[in-house]
């Protein structure tokens, strides 16, 4: 029996995916290991992504305090405003729009960047000259997206509260203290770790996508550009199948 | 490497903002729900915890004091629950405290209130037995709101009945519809009005005479107050009495009299003139006999006048009047 040409290019993808990802896995807890290169894609993958996931945070914060007062209103539960919103941000919205941002940022960047490293066979290079490209290039990457993912993600929560924050005190009056009292009365564990678990995920799977399209980029200069859209386009929608996939755990786990 | 040390610094500093905001945040959920800190174990047996699970939170006065650690089945109508509560309230829990379950907010999460009990009592201890009181859960307010409807549903069926009852009548609506009645009404208030200041000078007036009368002023005050003139009147009051009694006396006497003249035992002049027939007669014709015979002597009388030897002195008499 003959498949279908795009299920048979979409099991190939998978399974080709798979075996990178299991690669990684076999790469990343063997010596040796590259600290230095590792560092420095934190630092670009993590730190100088703080500006703009701070910015989306505030304002994903503020909106969804505006957005969300109104129907509280008509159901004269305003003072609950803090907690919904805070428990939104932190259970939801947060990681999913963090992690789109990150995926937007980091994966098309990784994407092209390894594209255009293949394209000009520079990871050719490294390999002739004796350096494993797969372990410097894509083993310090999907672990900087890994680590650095949650860390931007809590940043991000904490920014976006702060912007609930301003958001409630646009049409009403309360204290810090209050709001946050308010914001980690109805926060419980199960709300919060769960949040962050999955966005190693979310990092993980950016990271993994970024490189492996970047990894195997084909037909020269056009190439890089289709891997860099790709990896943002696959690495976006793994981010709601991995969601999906987490609610689902942690409802059978009794955590929601 | 300046440059890579700067990044590393920033990266350092980026990475430890996020721990320290996890760590922070776990950390001050754990503090809500009672997970650090020192603590101590109550329980109270419910015959129905209305959803409590545990984990939810305990309220002393209204206080956060802790969280309810297990519940578990004593039997089919015991439910034992042990709360965790923070060793800070300790000194303010006492063995009489009082423990429901209630609600946060209307429909929030089930939490347990802690309230003291009254009169005084030693401090609870480490596993005491405090005493609860039943749920008023909603089903509970419901039935009762239930209750309320219903009678509110029959005062309004009844007020409706009474208005119609009210629009259907011609005699009620004609007084209404009486265009005269408020003149008719406004005169008979006027007149009540002047009927109750006649009353109130009335009433004044009897106030001071009934002030003359203690004063001992007047007749009345006299007859009630002055204990002379009391003594005068039981002194009249006595001599009246002998005076019918003698009267009565007088009265038995006079009856006895008659009915002896009446029987003819009485042989006194009155008795024979009363009792005797023929006595009575023979007076009647004497009478009559007497008033031919005074007739006469007139007749005599008016000749002699008229007589000569007379005649000057009847003048002389008339003259002289």
């Amino acid at each position: 029996m003959e498949l279908p040409r795009s299920l048979k290019m979409f099991l190939l993808e998978a399974g080709d995916l798979s075996a990178f990802t299991g690669r990684f896995f076999r790469e990343a807890f063997r010596p040796r290991y590259e600290w230095a290169e590792f560092i420095r894609q934190c630092f670009r993958i993590g730190y100088k992504s703080l500006p703009l996931i701070g910015i989306t945070g505030f304002i994903m914060g503020l909106v969804l305090t505006m957005q969300l007062r109104p129907s509280l209103v008509d159901y004269g539960v305003e003072a609950q405003l803090p907690a919904m919103v805070s428990l939104a941000i932190i259970r939801e919205v947060g990681p999913v729009i963090t992690a789109l941002i990150f995926a937007g940022k980091i994966g098309s960047s990784i994407g092209a960047e390894l594209g255009s490293m293949k394209v000009t066979e520079q990871i050719d290079a490294m390999e002739v000259s004796g350096t494993n490209p797969y372990k410097y290039l894509v083993v310090t990457r999907v672990a900087a997206t890994t680590l650095m993912l949650p860390i931007l993600v809590l940043l991000s929560d904490a920014i976006s509260i702060y912007g609930a924050y301003l958001g409630v005190n646009i049409k009403a009056n309360t204290s810090w203290s209050l709001f946050v009292r308010q914001v980690f009365e109805i926060l419980d564990f199960s709300d919060v770790l769960p949040a962050v678990i999955k966005t190693f995920f979310f990092g993980f799977a950016v990271g993994m996508i970024g490189c492996y399209k970047g990894y195997n980029s084909k037909k020269g200069t056009e190439g890089v550009g289709h891997s860099a859209n790709t990896a943002v386009v696959l690495s976006s929608l793994m981010i709601f199948i991995l969601d999906l996939i987490a609610v689902q755990v942690t409802d059978i786990l009794g955590l929601n | 490497m300046g440059k890579e040390t700067g990044n590393n610094i920033k990266l350092g500093i980026f990475v430890v903002a996020g721990l320290v905001l996890l760590v922070a945040g776990l950390y001050v959920i754990g503090k809500n729900h009672s997970l650090f800190g020192s603590k101590f174990e109550l329980k109270a047996r419910f015959s129905n915890v209305s959803g409590l699970v545990a984990g939810n939170n305990i309220r002393f006065s209204g206080i956060q004091a802790g969280t309810v650690k297990s519940l578990e089945i004593i039997n089919d109508t015991t439910i034992e629950v042990i709360f965790l509560i923070d060793k800070k309230t300790r000194p303010y829990i006492r063995k009489n405290a009082v423990v429901s379950i209630g609600t946060e907010g209307l429909m929030g999460n089930k939490v347990v209130n802690i309230y003291p009990g009254k009169g005084d009592a030693p401090l609870a201890e480490e596993g005491d037995m405090l005493v609860t009181k039943p749920i008023a859960d909603m089903d509970d307010a419901m039935e009762t709101l239930y209750t309320t409807n219903d009678n509110v549903r029959r005062i309004s069926e009844q007020l409706l009945g009474t208005m119609e009852r009210i629009n259907a009548s011609p005699a009620l609506w004609g007084i209404l519809e009486d265009s005269t009645l408020p003149v008719h009404l406004r005169v008979s208030l006027v007149n009540i009005r002047k009927a109750s200041d006649d009353i109130s000078g009335a009433a004044s007036s009897l106030d001071e005479m009934i002030k003359n009368i203690e004063q001992g002023e007047g007749v009345a005050g006299i007859l009630l107050k002055d204990t002379s003139s009391r003594r005068s009147l039981a002194t009249a009051i006595q001599n009246i009495e002998n005076a019918s009694a003698e009267a009565d006396h007088l009265v038995t006497r006079l009856d006895k009299m008659v009915q002896d003249i009446e029987s003819g035992r009485d042989s006194s002049v009155a008795g024979l003139i009363l009792g005797d027939t023929s006595v009575t007669g023979s007076i009647n014709r004497s009478l009559s006999n007497i008033e031919a015979g005074t007739a006469s002597f007139s007749e005599n009388m008016e000749a002699l006048k008229h007589n000569f030897l007379f005649r000057g002195y009847f003048r002389k008499k008339e003259k002289n009047k």
